[in-house]
C-alpha cells in the first residue's frame, strides 16, 4: 500500500532521523572505546566501560530497532518496495545483520560493565579492544547503507522485474 | 526509503544483475562467512562467551 505524500514524508523523516542517530551513537561508542583503551586514569577507564551498557540499552539498541522498523514502513509504503530493488534489499540485510549482532553484543556490554565495576579487577582486565572493533565494523556497515540510500544504484531483483512487467501490462490495458 | 516516488521505474532499464550487486553479494557472503566461522568455529569462541573467558582468565592471572 502506497502511503499518501504527507505520511510518506513523515515516515522518511523518522527513518533518516533514527538512522543518522544510530551512526552518531556508534561514533560515541567508538570514542568511549578509545577512551577506555588509552586513558591513564583508572576512574575514566572504568567509567567508559560502565556507561556502555546503559547507553547501548537506552540509545544504541532503540535507534537500531527504530531504524529497522521505520525503514520497513518506508519501503513497503512507497513505490520502492522491500524486495524490488537490490539497493533496498542490501540496506535491509545490513540493518538486520547489524541489529542482530548488537542484540547478541548486549550480553558482552553487561559483562564488560561487570568487570569495570569490580574493584578487584585491575585495569588490564578492564580494558577491552572488542567494543572498538565492533564500533568500527558497525560504522563501516552503516556508512555503506547510507551510501546505498543516497546513490540508489540501479538494479531490479527478479521479483522487481516481474512486478514491473505486470504493471506495464496493466498500464497497457488501461491505456 | 526515498521520497522520490515515480522515479523508480525510470531508473531501471538494464535487465540482468548489475555488476555492483555481484560485488556486494560476494562481500556480504564473505562477511557472513567470517561471522559464522568466528561464532561457531573453535567451539563458539566468538560472541559474549569469548570475551568473558578471556577477561576472566586475565583477571585471575593478575
Amino acid at each position: 500500500m502506497i502511503m499518501p505524500p504527507r505520511v510518506r514524508k513523515f515516515a522518511l523523516s523518522a527513518h533518516v532521523t533514527t538512522s543518522v542517530g544510530w551512526v552518531g551513537a556508534a561514533i560515541v561508542f567508538l570514542a568511549l572505546a578509545v577512551v577506555g583503551l588509552t586513558s591513564q586514569d583508572a576512574a575514566t577507564v572504568r567509567g567508559a566501560y560502565l556507561v556502555m551498557e546503559p547507553a547501548a540499552r537506552l540509545a544504541l539498541l532503540p535507534l537500531a530497532l527504530a531504524s529497522l522498523l521505520s525503514g520497513l514502513i518506508q519501503s513497503l509504503g512507497s513505490t520502492w518496495g522491500l524486495f524490488r530493488h537490490y539497493w533496498v534489499v542490501f540496506k535491509l540485510l545490513i540493518n538486520v545483520f547489524a541489529t542482530f549482532v548488537l542484540l547478541m553484543y548486549m550480553e558482552t556490554f553487561r559483562f564488560i560493565a561487570g568487570v569495570a565495576a569490580d574493584r578487584s579487577a585491575d585495569l588490564g582486565a578492564v580494558r577491552n579492544e572488542s567494543p572498538m572493533l565492533h564500533a568500527v565494523l558497525a560504522l563501516v556497515l552503516l556508512l555503506v547503507a547510507t551510501v546505498l540510500a543516497v546513490y540508489k544504484p540501479r538494479g531490479l531483483t527478479p521479483y522487481g522485474q516481474r512486478k514491473e512487467r505486470e504493471q506495464s501490462r496493466m498500464r497497457g490495458r488501461a491505456g | 526509503m526515498d521520497n522520490e516516488t515515480g522515479t523508480a521505474k525510470d531508473r531501471e532499464s538494464i535487465p540482468g544483475t548489475p555488476r555492483w550487486v555481484k560485488v556486494f553479494g560476494i562481500i556480504a557472503l564473505v562477511v557472513v562467512a567470517v561471522f559464522l566461522v568466528l561464532m561457531f568455529a573453535g567451539g563458539g569462541r566468538h560472541g559474549p562467551s569469548r570475551h568473558m573467558r578471556r577477561n576472566t582468565t586475565e583477571q585471575t592471572s593478575h
